[in-house]
């Protein structure tokens, strides 16, 4: 007895050790520098507790970061969803089951490609001029020049369509297979109880794969958050500040404009706490 | 004018035919089960009637309306699936309701119908539940809620009772044979299971293979099997069959085989001298013989018992087959014992040995 109970110790003690470690130094690093008043330029620092925290309130670069983040969050999480929804269905009702094949493999490719490829792909395709995702607008208008990019309106909405061509059509794959594994009984049911196609769709097959679709719409909002690579190639928080997400405006304010890492740790602290609210809050409201 | 007609009906599925050249006529509030063994088509046929297959050629009507290329929500007919098919997220009343909302009868009316039907089926405690709170039994119930509500000129069954324990599966049958007494709602059942079949059936349609062996009655097709087929498929324990050839003696007839020799009148069967026959019997028709019987006996050495309860089943060797026979428990004798049994001549059946066909005279 004494020996199976200690197997689990044994293994469990030294994975969790490190585990906690590699994540929790730098945490608490990250707000040990918060409350300091480091700079890249100068070795010496002081304390100065909480004062980095009420700069960033006075902010107004940094309350735009926080708005364009909700945005962010909110387009791509959302758009995300309905692409992968809507091709998900579109596949389960139109494409025989070797068409649907054919078409998975083709949306998996591009979540499969790095987000600096995509990115760059995506800037080759916007470009005003040569641009293949520009070309229409050029060949109705007779040449006008169109640079989504390097508008304010539309650079956020242009950047995260890169985010859904990559995440929407690989989502779309996951809800086709959710679809496949569906018991085809209450179809066939909700078929002779008089209903249409899209009503079967949202009357009982989404409804039946509500749990693991949410699971799929969390993955996504972690996801989402992780996209600075994605808008530091395309835009770099341009134009203006458009694009600048917390994390965009934490890196350049830590190590691109003033090297004020303590000014950037208060950002990325406040950026953790918000998110594990947030999230605990979500998960709660969906659990119950 | 008949509930349904199916005029040469074909169902393949690429270069399998399941379904060949099918008709049948079913009238207005008769309950007729398709019966066969898994595989011979039975619930493909009822899905093509519920429009959730397609039909590969001929014409099926329901209530005198083609209805091979209308929407299954379109035919009249409602439909209770082997695993119930409830939609798991909805509450038991959300569930019953559910076609009607989609027919966008008013809520006040929807809640009316949903109770009465509730009410019938012994279902209000459990309104508000979900599916999965509810046992099979009350799941099945709910599922024939749905089907009721919808008021259809035909029900249509598939396997319903399969997945129920088998006393719950004898209380069903009788409230499914209760129901179709009080609504008088044409029906159609599929099933595997012969009891189900002839204690529910006002007429059995037996399926093999995609085609249609027997229609009739129970009391018919246990009695008067139009083929071997038919024959060992219905009726528990199965029939006894002994090959035999038929010859003639004076006004009667005689069947050897089976190291016996069996004499007949052979009055209303089609025989020659010489044919090959097979001779059918039931194991209860096969009586205890008296010592004075010297005609007509199948004998041998009995050499495995089964005891029923009120009967018992006595298998013999009689000359090289397996013959058995269902005596009444106080009549049965002990393993190993020699027994000799006798039969009534019209409790036997005759088949065609080449063709299987019944040699009994139309």
């Amino acid at each position: 007895m004494r020996r199976r109970s200690s197997l689990p110790v044994t293994f469990l003690v030294p994975t969790l050790a490190i585990l906690l470690v590699l994540s929790m130094v730098p945490t608490l690093y990250a707000i040990v520098i918060a409350l300091q008043n480091r700079e890249l330029s100068t070795p010496g620092y002081s304390w100065v507790w909480f004062s980095n925290f009420a700069d960033l309130f006075l902010d107004r670069r940094f309350l735009n970061a926080v708005w364009v983040s909700v945005k962010w969050e909110i387009v791509t999480v959302v758009a995300t969803m309905a692409v992968a929804i809507g091709l998900g269905v579109l596949m389960f009702e139109v494409a025989s089951p070797r068409l649907r094949n054919v078409y998975c493999l083709l949306f998996i490719i591009p979540v499969l490609l790095p987000r600096v490829s995509a990115a760059f792909v995506w800037k080759f395709a916007y470009h005003p001029l040569y641009g293949i995702a520009t070309y229409p607008y050029r060949l109705i208008t007779g040449g006008l020049i169109f640079d989504p990019l390097s508008k304010a309106s539309t650079a956020l909405f242009a950047v995260a369509s890169v985010d859904v061509w990559q995440w929407g059509l690989f989502f779309a794959v996951i809800v086709l297979k959710l679809l496949e594994t569906l018991p085809p009984q209450p179809i066939e049911a909700a078929r002779l109880d008089h209903a249409k196609r899209w009503q079967i769709h949202a009357y009982v097959t989404l409804p039946m794969l509500k749990a693991p679709l949410i699971s799929l719409m969390f993955v996504k909002m972690i996801e989402s958050l992780r996209s600075f690579d994605l808008i530091y190639v395309m835009t770099r928080g341009g134009p203006g500040v458009a694009t600048e997400t917390l994390d965009m405006y934490a890196f350049s304010q830590g190590f691109i404009e003033s090297g004020k890492v303590s000014y950037a740790s208060a950002m990325a602290v406040l950026m953790m706490i918000a998110t594990v609210i947030t999230f605990t809050f979500l998960w709660k409201r969906v659990q119950a | 004018m008949s509930a349904i007609t199916c005029s040469h009906v074909d169902k393949a599925y690429g270069a399998t035919t399941v379904i060949r050249d099918l008709n049948l006529a079913i009238e207005e509030h008769e309950f007729v089960v398709f019966l066969g063994p898994s595989g011979c088509g039975k619930s493909t046929l009822l899905r093509m009637l519920a429009g959730l297959e397609d039909i590969s050629g001929g014409e099926m009507s329901i209530g005198g309306k083609v209805v091979n290329d209308l929407d299954p929500g379109d035919r009249g007919i409602a439909m209770v699936f082997q695993n119930y098919a409830l939609y798991p997220h909805m509450t038991i009343f959300d569930n019953i309701a559910f076609g009607l909302r989609r027919q966008k009868v008013p809520a006040p009316e929807i809640k009316k119908r949903v109770e009465a039907v509730a009410r019938t089926l012994g279902l209000e405690p459990y309104l508000g539940r979900k599916p999965t709170e509810l046992s099979g039994g009350q799941q099945q119930r709910v599922a024939i809620a749905r089907a009721m509500i919808k008021t259809p000129k035909v029900f249509l069954f598939d396997e319903p009772l399969s997945n129920l324990d088998a006393k719950l599966r004898n209380h069903m049958r009788v409230e499914i044979a209760r129901l179709h007494q009080s609504l008088k709602t044409t029906t159609v059942y599929v099933t595997h299971d012969q009891l189900e079949a002839m204690t529910l059936a006002d007429r059995i349609v037996l399926l093999k293979d995609g085609v249609i062996e027997q229609i009739g009655s129970p009391a018919e097709i246990y009695r008067r099997p139009g083929n071997m087929f038919v024959a060992g498929f219905i009726g528990t324990p199965n029939m006894n069959f002994v090959e035999v050839t038929v010859g003639r003696s004076g006004n009667g007839w005689t069947l050897t085989g089976a190291g016996t020799v069996l004499s007949i009148t052979g009055q209303g069967y089609h025989m020659q001298h010489g044919d090959r026959a097979v001779l059918g019997i039931r194991p209860p028709d096969l009586k205890t013989a008296g010592a004075d019987r010297g005609c007509n006996l199948l004998q041998g050495t009995a050499d495995l018992i089964e005891f029923h309860g009120n009967d018992a089943l006595v298998t013999f060797g009689s000359g090289g087959k397996e013959v058995s026979a269902l005596v009444p428990a106080r009549e049965c004798p002990d393993l190993c014992a020699p027994v000799r049994y006798t039969f009534d001549e019209e409790s036997i059946h005759l088949f065609d040995a080449a063709t299987g066909l019944s040699l009994r005279k139309q």
